[in-house]
C-alpha cells in the first residue's frame, strides 16, 4: 500500500483493465482498486469516479454480482469489489483444497469457499457443474458420482479459466469423491442435519407430480 | 401384493414433495402427511412456512432444488398407487 492516494486516472486505468480481462487478473486488479478505494477520501474527484462506474454494467457471465450499475455511494462499488475478490479467492481455494486432497494432503475449506460457492452457483456452467456434484454427492453412488464430477469439472475448467491445471484428471475425480460428500456440505454450510422447517413451501402429491398438481 | 405393499400403496395419496429454502438455501422433503393433520397441512402450506416434521413422518429430506433420481424412484415405487 502506498502512502499518496492514487489518482482518479489511475484507478480507472486498473478499472478498465479488470474489466477486459478479469477472470486472469481479478484478484490483483481488484485488491488494488479496493486498495485505492481505502485510500481514498469522499472527495470531488471520488464521487466523479464513482458516478463513472455506477454508468458501467458488469456482466460476468451470471456471476451474482451486484452491478455497478446503479451504485449510489463508494460503500456500494467496494462491496461489490470485495465480493469478486473473495469470490475468486473462494474458488481459487476451492480446487487448491481438491488439489491437495487428490495428493492425500487434508484439505480446509474456509468460510470464503462457502461464498465462493454459493456465489459461483449463478453461473450457468459452473452452476450445472456443482449442482452436479452435489447430486452426486447426495447419490453417494460411486459411478455415477465419478462420471458426474468428471462431467462437472470439465465444465468447471472451461467455465472458469483459473482452475484449469486442477480439475482434468480421472484421478483428481476419484479423490474429489472421496472429497465431495462432506466438503459439499461444508463448502455450502449447510449442516448435514436437515431441517424440517422450509420457507416458501411448495407441496406436490408425490406419486401424481407428474401431473403438475400442487397445492 | 402382500399386505406391506397394499397399505404402502394406499398411502400414495399422503406423500407430499415439499421443496422451498431453509435460511436462503433450496431443501426438499418427502413427507407422509397424516390423514387427519392434512387440512391443517394444506393451510400451513399456503401460510408461507412449514414445519414438515409436525404434519407426518418425514420419509427423506436433502438440500437443493430436486431430489435426486434414486430418491424420486424409490418413492414412487413404494408407494405407488396400486
Amino acid at each position: 500500500m502506498t502512502d499518496t492516494p492514487p489518482k482518479t486516472s489511475e484507478l480507472a486505468a486498473i478499472y478498465k483493465t479488470h474489466l477486459k480481462d478479469p477472470l486472469a487478473t481479478t484478484i490483483s486488479q481488484s485488491e488494488k482498486l479496493l486498495e485505492a478505494f481505502a485510500r481514498l477520501e469522499e472527495n470531488e474527484k471520488t464521487a466523479k469516479f464513482v458516478a463513472m462506474l455506477s454508468k458501467i454494467k458488469v456482466d460476468r457471465d451470471g456471476f451474482k454480482y451486484k452491478p455497478f450499475h446503479g451504485s449510489k455511494n463508494l460503500q456500494d462499488v467496494k462491496d461489490v469489489l470485495q465480493s469478486v475478490v473473495n469470490a475468486e479467492k473462494g474458488m481459487q481455494g476451492l480446487f487448491e483444497a481438491a488439489e491437495k486432497t487428490a495428493n492425500g494432503q487434508t484439505a480446509e475449506i474456509t468460510p470464503d469457499m462457502s461464498a465462493a460457492t454459493l456465489q459461483f452457483e449463478t453461473n450457468a456452467m459452473l452452476g450445472t457443474a456443482l449442482r452436479a456434484v452435489h447430486t452426486a454427492a447426495t447419490t453417494q453412488n460411486p459411478d455415477h458420482a465419478l462420471d458426474e464430477i468428471l462431467v462437472s469439472a470439465e465444465a468447471a475448467r472451461t467455465s472458469f479459466s483459473g482452475v484449469q491445471r486442477a480439475v482434468v484428471s480421472a484421478e483428481l475425480g476419484q479423490k474429489l469423491n472421496e472429497l465431495i460428500p462432506e466438503a459439499m456440505e461444508e463448502m455450502r454450510g449447510l449442516s448435514k442435519t436437515i431441517p424440517t422447517e422450509v420457507q416458501n413451501p411448495v407441496a406436490t402429491p408425490a406419486i401424481e407430480q407428474q401431473q403438475g398438481k400442487s397445492l | 401384493m402382500g399386505f406391506t405393499a397394499k397399505l404402502s400403496g394406499s398411502l400414495g395419496n399422503l406423500v407430499y414433495q415439499v421443496k422451498g429454502e431453509y435460511q436462503g438455501n433450496a431443501v426438499w422433503h418427502y413427507v407422509l402427511v397424516d390423514a387427519r393433520k392434512l387440512p391443517l397441512f394444506n393451510h400451513s402450506i399456503r401460510s408461507g412456512s412449514v414445519d414438515v416434521a409436525k404434519y407426518g413422518t418425514v420419509l427423506y429430506s436433502g438440500w437443493g432444488d430436486e431430489p435426486p433420481e434414486n430418491i424420486v424412484k424409490t418413492i414412487h415405487e413404494q408407494y405407488k398407487k396400486s
